[in-house]
């Protein structure tokens, strides 16, 4: 079994201008996706659009876990929001990047840094 | 090995593939290049070309200066060296969900094969020990 999970206990940005902070961990792929999926939906359903994702802890991406992190940019910025990416290993960055990712995400190095890219944060 | 048509499985192949990359003396980063390849390859194959209640053959083949994995499986064919795809580019800037799996594949490895013999596909990928 792939080993995988989505904490979003934390959240940054000010009181008035609040982000979300998803901490993914482990090997996302085509069997842990839905569970990416799940914790992002559930974020815009509570009405958070300010959402970042960071990926410090994450050994692994494939297609299918690139897909969710495709799908939900748009609602987000629809939103009012952004899905950020911060903090990803070496590794995982350069699989982001073999598909030109980058060119569509802002994408930052540290979590902090992509929470104060979130205006009023 | 012998995979169940379940992506739960493909953690286990991706640990397999680690090992035999590690036997045949790849470097890490191009044992992470064949895992991913193969994984994609797999999850391809179990979400779907495969017959129902079928299952996937995942082989090592080390050569004397490279490392081919063979996935066999029964099912709809597909040949990931013809098959059409968006380019990637475009897939990215449109936002498309789907249509990545099958770029990484072309790129990771560094000889992609396929055969279809008789209702079963056969997809080789190699990845040489050095460039």
């Amino acid at each position: 079994m792939s080993h995988f999970s989505v904490s979003f206990d934390r959240r940054a940005g000010t009181p008035e201008a609040p982000v979300r902070v998803l901490a993914l961990r482990g090997e996302l792929d085509a069997h842990t996706a839905p569970d990416f999926e799940a914790a992002l939906q559930a974020c815009l359903d509570d009405g958070d659009a300010r959402l970042v994702a960071d990926g410090s802890g994450l050994d692994y991406v494939s297609s299918a876990g690139l897909g969710v992190f495709m799908a939900f940019v748009e609602p987000a910025r629809d939103g009012g929001g952004d899905l950020k990416i911060a903090a990803l290993p070496e590794r995982v960055f350069e699989v982001f990047d073999l598909l030109g990712f980058p060119t569509v995400f802002d994408m930052h190095e540290t979590v902090d840094g992509a929470v104060g890219a979130f205006e009023g944060a | 090995m012998r995979v169940r048509g379940d992506t739960a499985e493909l953690a286990r192949v991706r640990r397999r593939v680690g090992a035999w990359a590690e036997a045949a003396g790849l470097t890490d980063a191009r044992a992470r290049r064949l895992q991913m390849a193969v994984d994609e390859a797999v999850a391809n194959a179990i979400e779907h070309g495969m017959a129902d209640g079928g299952h996937v053959v995942v082989r090592g083949a080390p050569g004397r200066d490279r490392l081919t994995v063979i996935v066999r499986y029964r099912g709809a064919r597909f040949d990931p060296t013809t098959a059409p795809a968006t380019p990637a580019r475009e897939a990215v800037q449109a936002h498309s969900e789907h249509g990545y799996g099958l770029h990484l594949i072309r790129r990771l490895v560094d000889e992609l094969g396929y055969r279809w013999d008789r209702g079963t596909n056969e997809v080789r990928l190699t990845v040489g020990r050095a460039s």
